[in-house]
């Protein structure tokens, strides 16, 4: 099983989303990590077929994305999708199988199935309308999974959910990642710290980085401090080193920061997370705590 | 075919669970029903006093026409209607308000009207200046009449002749008998068909543009079935419905016309309604003729709106489109003098509705063929249908979702 992505490319008239774009995807649970805008969303789209890319391809084992045997394939959870609200969730999800080629029978059964799994029986044959952001998204997943997807593309999944229903819903994800391809984009970083074998880092239409936990974040193992000094010492790092974090306390500032070797008289070295590499990145550090 | 069944079934449900399009439904059935009665509304007045309501006043013209049918229509019957006219008195104001014209002149209203139009005469009184020989010579009369109007158009000699002997086969003498049923609903099914194309373009429109506005266009094209089966389903929905539409709404339409104004005349000549028409139908096979073109014109609207629902993101859009392409037509009136712009202009939908723009005394030179308007509206409506739907297909298949 490999999806294979091939220099994949995505210009809109003056900015590219997507910069030659080259992956090989095998079994397990990807976790795209990169800031709104950075080309996550176009990029699965063109992994979806939903969006034509301006070069490149995508294949799925020998078979084009354009392809219907490819789309068979293929569950997707898009970020920011619509439901018909007049349907119940029942009547959506037949109406997906039907879309994906279920037989009718079968179809019956998954959509209950699923409807269980996500923990949205008891509402089955309720509208969409009345349903919150939290059970609009398993309903997503839901659907996603009808055709028992070999590939599986969730596109900040998410987003908008309560932290209860997050963690659910990462757990649901980790236990899809068994035997086929999950590609998951968000810029919450735990959730893909938790969840992903395989974490890609993606900027400006770039991966810039790819791996592991471990490998991602051994790039600025080492190298994050943490220390509390007076304003004057907080005007000069600031200054001069990537800030993570930043929290003002009753007669100092607690700074952390990234730094090649200890950037001041009482800095601690701490352990690496991959929020602090993400931030590092994306220069998103600066989170005054008051 | 089962999954493709399954996913009209959707397609039906996505259109019929909205309560605008239920609402909409009733209304345009009850719409098309009170037009098919509305001359029957209110009264005639007859200086400034209800003389009778139009109901009682239809049923009054249908007794008497009832009354000279199956009498052909010969020096006698012109005659008489002549004679009967001739009583009126001249007045100021409508000589209908006359009871001269009530007693005797009424009854003839409809042959008079006939021979109006055959003798080119604009005042009744004119007719009482017709000779008994002209009378005994009506039919040639009417030939020549039809003759010199065809003469007098622009097309050329080959369309010319071709109406010429189009108008020879018209069986002659005319047995009058009362038609006012067909004649009525001759006048509704323009209204009738307006109605259906504005319905359809409100219910069609969202098939494809409401996939975008309710955002379901990413889940719809990533799916197996997203970029064919799931077309094929939404484009056999839209013209399914616009047929089924175009049927119920056509029924209604003829059974409140004939239920009201009465079912006699189907076998009658159209040249008792259109005098100088050059096509040699019965009422009954204009009607169906008629009722054929409204519903493959209909399908060409949907169609279109189709195309326009799969081009643009929104419903709304392609419905504002839809109804200025239906109504603005109606309002433009296209010279005869130029054939082929008159022609060209009769195959926009709105224009195809019109009776007098499918049976006229035109005949057109294409491609070496001699046809008549009717047959032109037909091909064009089919040819032009099957054009846009690939269109729209490919438009839906290679939409981006951004």
């Amino acid at each position: 099983m490999e999806l294979i992505i091939d220099r994949l490319t995505k210009q809109y008239e003056n900015k590219i989303a997507v910069d030659r774009i080259s992956l090989t995807l095998k079994e397990g649970v990807y976790g795209l990590l990169g800031p709104n805008g950075s080309g996550k969303t176009s990029l699965m789209r063109m992994i979806c077929g939903v969006l034509k890319p301006t070069s490149g391809e995508v294949k799925f084992n020998g078979i084009d994305v354009n392809e219907e045997e490819y789309r068979d394939s293929l569950g997707y959870l898009p970020q920011d999708f619509g439901y018909y609200p007049e349907f119940s969730a029942y009547d959506f999800l037949l109406y997906m199988a039907s879309l994906k080629g279920l037989t009718k029978h079968r179809a019956k059964d998954k959509a209950s199935e699923w409807l269980e799994l996500v923990g949205l029986l008891d509402v089955a044959k309720k509208k969409i309308k009345t349903f919150s952001g939290g059970m609009k998204q398993r309903l997503g997943i839901a659907q996603a999974m009808l055709n028992n997807p070999k590939i599986l593309i969730l596109d900040e999944p998410t987003a908008g959910l309560d932290p209860k229903e997050r963690i659910r819903f990462r757990n649901l994800i980790s236990r899809l990642g068994k035997d086929r391809i999950v590609l998951l984009s968000t810029h919450i970083v735990s959730d893909v710290e938790y969840i992903a074998s395989t974490i890609l880092i993606m900027k400006d239409g770039q991966i810039i980085h790819q791996g592991s936990l471990d490998e991602i974040i051994s790039v600025i193992e080492g190298k994050v401090y943490e220390c509390s000094v007076d304003s004057k010492m907080t005007d000069y790092l600031i200054a001069n080193y990537p800030i993570i974090n930043i929290r003002e306390e009753s007669d100092k500032t607690f700074l952390r920061l990234v730094a090649d070797k200890s950037p001041c008289e009482g800095a601690v070295a701490v352990p690496a997370v991959l929020e602090d590499l993400y931030l590092y990145y994306f220069n998103e550090g600066v989170n005054r705590d008051e | 075919m089962n999954s493709f069944c399954e996913l009209v079934k959707f397609e039906y449900r996505k259109i019929l669970k909205k309560r605008s399009t239920v609402i909409i439904l009733i209304l345009g059935i009850l719409l098309t029903a009170f037009s098919c009665v509305g001359p029957l509304m209110g009264n005639y007045y007859i200086r400034g006093e209800v003389y009778e309501s139009n109901y009682e006043g239809m049923k009054k013209d249908r007794e008497y026409a009832r009354g000279l049918s199956g009498r052909e229509i010969n020096s006698d019957l012109l005659s008489e209607t002549i004679e009967a006219y001739s009583h009126i008195p001249i007045v100021e104001g409508r000589f209908t308000d006359t009871d001269e014209y009530q007693q005797y002149a009424r009854p003839y209203s409809e042959i008079q009207y006939m021979i109006r139009k055959v003798y080119n005469i604009d005042n009744f009184r004119e007719m009482f200046s017709i000779s008994k020989e002209s009378l005994d010579d009506f039919y040639t009369v009417r030939q020549s009449m039809v003759e010199k109007i065809i003469n007098n158009t622009a097309m050329n000699s080959a369309e010319k002749a071709n109406s010429l002997n189009l108008s020879r086969k018209v069986k002659t003498p005319f047995i009058y008998s009362y038609a006012g049923g067909y004649t009525r609903l001759f006048s509704q099914m323009y209204v009738t068909a307006l109605i259906i194309c504005f319905i359809c373009s409100v219910c069609i429109a969202p098939l494809f543009a409401g996939e975008y506005t309710d955002r379901a266009d990413s889940l719809i094209l990533s799916s197996k079935y997203g970029k064919n089966k799931i077309i094929h389903a939404k484009l056999f929905t839209g013209i399914s419905f616009t047929v089924l539409l175009c049927i119920v709404l056509t029924i209604v339409s003829f059974v409140t016309t004939m239920i009201f104004f009465g079912w006699d005349g189907s076998n009658s000549p159209i040249q008792l309604f259109l005098p100088l028409s050059i096509v040699p139908y019965t009422m009954g096979k204009i009607a169906l003729m008629y009722s054929i073109l409204i519903l493959f014109a209909s399908i060409l609207s949907s169609a279109l709106t189709m195309l326009l629902s799969a081009k643009f993101r929104s419903p709304f859009m392609v419905v504002v489109i839809m109804t200025v392409i239906t109504v603005l037509p109606g309002f433009v009136n296209i010279s005869e003098d130029v054939p082929w712009i008159y022609h060209l202009s009769n195959l926009v939908p709105a224009r195809m509705f019109k009776l007098e723009n499918i049976i006229n005394i035109f005949s057109i030179e294409f491609l070496g063929l001699i046809i008549q308007p009717y047959v032109l509206i037909l091909s064009f409506a089919v040819l032009a249908s099957m054009a846009l739907l690939p269109f729209a297909y490919r438009s839906f298949k290679n939409h981006n979702c951004i």
